[in-house]
């Protein structure tokens, strides 16, 4: 089980505050899905290894917040979407509707879960990136 | 040296809360199919019609037992209810 932001999310990151000429995205949108394999730096979409048979992004449900060095990003799956069981949860910095398994738009995110969906909830989720003096 | 510049730890932290959408819905029977479906509850929240199933941040080294049977695994697998009606007990 991992959580971490791939390389292709911390190039967001830098290139986003430095404003690179890459013209990076801001990170907009989260998603679910049923791969259980897990998360590794180089991935740069949800199918980059293992499969996605089921997948699901939202937007968030408010601009994302920051306190100190944490940022956090909050997402909601209503009752009639991403009905099946929920193993990863990831960032993007691609527009919900246009991310999909093989969309070139992963940030980063956590994987290992079990949580089997059914149109009987709702759920959210509430991603924190943290940076920390690690010297 | 100062400063940051020997090195910056990066942290994702994901909490996912599972919110009972049907009003008419009890708590208890909600609790009931999530276990069901063979999902964890890490947490009960009454107040806001809501589970926690996720969290990333272990609860610490404690050793809880369950208020009904013996079952004295909530430390490892980071549940608060083990089957509905049996929740850890933290006295």
């Amino acid at each position: 089980m991992a959580s971490l932001l791939v390389n292709r999310g911390l190039q967001v990151i830098v290139g986003r505050a430095s404003n690179t000429a890459d013209s990076f995205t801001e990170i907009i949108a989260g998603s679910v899905d049923d791969n259980a394999t897990g998360f590794t730096a180089t991935d740069t979409a949800l199918d980059s290894v293992g499969t996605v048979t089921n997948s699901a992004a939202v937007a968030f449900d408010a601009t994302p917040t920051r306190s100190a060095q944490t940022t956090t990003h909050v997402f909601t799956f209503g009752t009639g979407v991403a009905n099946f069981t929920h193993k990863r949860v990831a960032l993007h910095n691609l527009a919900s509707g246009s991310v999909t398994a093989s969309s070139t738009s992963l940030v980063g995110g956590t994987d290992g879960l079990t949580f089997a969906k059914t149109s009987a909830f709702v759920v959210e989720y509430s991603v924190t990136i943290a940076l920390t003096d690690n010297s | 040296m100062t400063g940051h510049a020997l090195g910056l730890k990066v942290s994702v932290t994901t909490t996912g809360r599972a919110i009972v959408a049907n009003p008419d819905t009890t708590m208890d029977e909600a609790e009931r199919q999530i276990l069901e479906a063979g999902n964890r509850i890490i947490e009960r929240d009454d107040a806001t019609r809501s589970f926690l199933f996720y969290h990333d941040e272990s609860e610490g080294d404690g050793i809880w037992v369950c208020d009904h049977c013996d079952f004295e695994d909530f430390d490892l697998a980071k549940v608060e209810i083990h089957e509905a009606g049996h929740k850890r007990n933290e006295g």
